[in-house]
């Protein structure tokens, strides 16, 4: 282990359960579908 | 009657020529040429690399795209550009060398009145000893490279599972390689996939890279605002790495890659040597090596194209310290100065310098990475040239458009591993590619557009961008709604 990983930040059993729930990742599915469009038009 | 000529048939040229042909009428000529008849979407390569997706998954068959869209189509590799004509040919052409099984090695000549070079990299192997499907490591840069990836890791596996432990080394092979983010994305998949085999435990996963902090990715880092910080992606590809057990070796240039072993350099002058079962490392990149010649065959090619083999388009390539560089260097238009019907687009074009910090280690070896290309600014790149072509054509008076990185945003999303339920991908927006540190200050990003968040949503996104643009690919109704 490099001194970069006894470092870094580690991410919690919650952010972690998060990352995978269904219903929060709907969620997260539109808002960053939205975050995508609106870069998307201010790039077109 | 225009004969616009676009040489390759990759993310950028096949927007552009896709674009061209539904702008100008039937009387005007469409012609593609490109050494392979499929499209290969790319950025699904990494999963064709660890076994979860076929090469038949990320290819589109060209011919019948093209015969559906009255776009002409030369299978054929491009390696001669005669932009004042020549003695026997009063007006510009190509010269394409037939890549087709039947007529292998013929020539032929195109000629054009507006041409656009899409014609993407050349994997310069070459330029690291050993490295390669030829040598000792894997690819996942083109689809077939990805197939041989997949074999090889899926042999791993096996050994695995018979009680072996294996070493896999993933990034990149040379000090001043691009596509550092495929190669992030490679090492997450393959990480997931071993856990999924379940054989996790007996594998050592090791990331080598060029970049001198992870989450460089090519474009100097980004930064994110998060929990009342504004937190930069170093922060955050280290989190994910620690978490994952991936180890890292930064600022790495390797030298030389054998049977079971790399040798590399690091930035302080020292060399190392790591040992491997599995090695994929990414090449780098030049161009593809096409020439050019004046009316009296006078080679002009270093007037056209950079050392670096890549086409000088309308940026400022005056020699200047980073500490000088501005977003005002980059190109707007992607037209050739000297020949103003010529246009580069995608990784074809010469960028004015890197994006990230150039570095050069203790024994003056560079070792920083290349400016990336990918895939949303490339086809944009190639829809407002083929517009713009489009424009001159019909004589339509509508002020040029512009594609500069430097005011594009991207969007990417880097695979984590595949599964619907427990997959997940890091979703990014940035805004501008390359920074203006005189427009948005220290970070030289809007960070209102500029973001990352990692989830199954990431991967659901990606999945569904790999659908659309294939749909896309295809020329499908409506394909031309769809965002590049």
């Amino acid at each position: 282990m490099n001194s970069g990983q006894r470092h870094a930040p580690m991410p919690t059993t919650t952010t972690r359960f998060f990352r995978t729930f269904v219903p929060w990742q709907l969620i997260k599915f539109i808002s960053i579908n939205l975050k995508m469009i609106r870069m998307i038009r201010r790039s077109h | 009657m225009a004969n616009i000529v676009v040489l390759g048939a990759g993310i950028a040229g096949h927007t552009a020529a896709l674009f061209l042909r539904r702008r100008l009428p039937k009387e005007h000529q469409v012609i593609v040429v490109s050494p392979k008849d499929v499209y290969n979407w790319i950025p699904s390569n990494i999963w064709v690399g660890v076994g979860v997706m076929s090469a038949k998954d990320v290819v589109v068959p060209l011919q019948p795209v093209y015969q559906r869209m009255n776009i002409a189509f030369v299978q054929g590799r491009a390696v001669e550009i005669h932009p004042q004509g020549s003695a026997s040919r009063a007006s510009p052409y190509v010269v394409a060398e037939q890549t087709g099984s039947q007529r292998t090695g013929q020539r032929q000549e195109i000629p054009y009145d507006y041409l656009i070079n899409a014609s993407g990299p050349k994997l310069n192997f070459a330029a690291t000893p050993g490295l390669g499907p030829d040598g000792f490591s894997q690819s996942v840069c083109t689809f077939e490279h990805a197939e041989r990836a997949a074999t090889a890791f899926l042999q791993c596996v096996e050994r695995m599972r018979s009680g072996q432990s294996q070493t896999m080394l993933i990034g990149v092979g040379h000090g001043t390689c691009t596509c550092e983010g495929a190669a992030f994305e490679y090492v997450l998949n393959v990480e997931f996939e071993l856990r999924r085999h379940n054989v996790r435990d007996k594998a050592r996963v090791i990331y080598i890279t060029n970049e001198a902090e992870i989450g460089d990715f090519g474009v100097g880092g980004l930064h994110l605002k998060r929990g009342g910080y504004v937190v930069s992606s170093r922060i955050f590809a280290e989190s994910l790495f620690a978490e994952r057990g991936v180890e890292w070796i930064t600022g790495a240039h390797v030298k030389q890659v054998e049977a079971a072993r790399v040798t590399y350099e690091t930035l302080d002058g020292q060399t190392h040597e790591q040992g491997f079962d599995y090695a994929m490392l990414l090449p780098p990149f030049t161009g593809v090596g096409i020439k050019a010649f004046d009316r009296q065959g006078v080679d002009i090619t270093s007037e056209m194209f950079a050392p670096n083999g890549f086409m000088k388009v309308d940026a400022d390539y005056t020699k200047k310290p980073y500490a000088q560089w501005k977003a005002s260097d980059w190109p707007r238009f992607y037209q050739n100065p000297q020949y103003q019907n010529i246009y580069a687009v995608g990784i074809a074009f010469a960028p004015p310098h890197p994006i990230s910090e150039p570095r050069l280690s203790a024994s003056g070896t560079q070792i920083s990475p290349a400016p990336p290309r990918t895939g949303m600014p490339s086809a944009i790149m190639g829809r407002v040239v083929a517009n713009n072509i489009a424009d001159l054509v019909l004589n339509r008076q509508h002020p040029p458009r512009t594609a500069s990185l430097a005011e594009l945003g991207a969007a990417c999303v880097a695979s984590a591993g595949a599964n619907w339920f427990s997959g997940t991908a890091a979703s990014m927006t940035m805004y501008p590619v390359v920074p203006d540190f005189e427009r948005f200050g220290d970070y030289g990003r809007d960070l209102k557009f500029t973001f990352g968040d990692i989830g199954s949503a990431g991967h659901w996104i990606k999945k569904l961008l790999h659908y659309m643009f294939i749909y896309k690919a295809k020329a499908r109704p409506l394909w031309w709604m769809i965002p590049e």
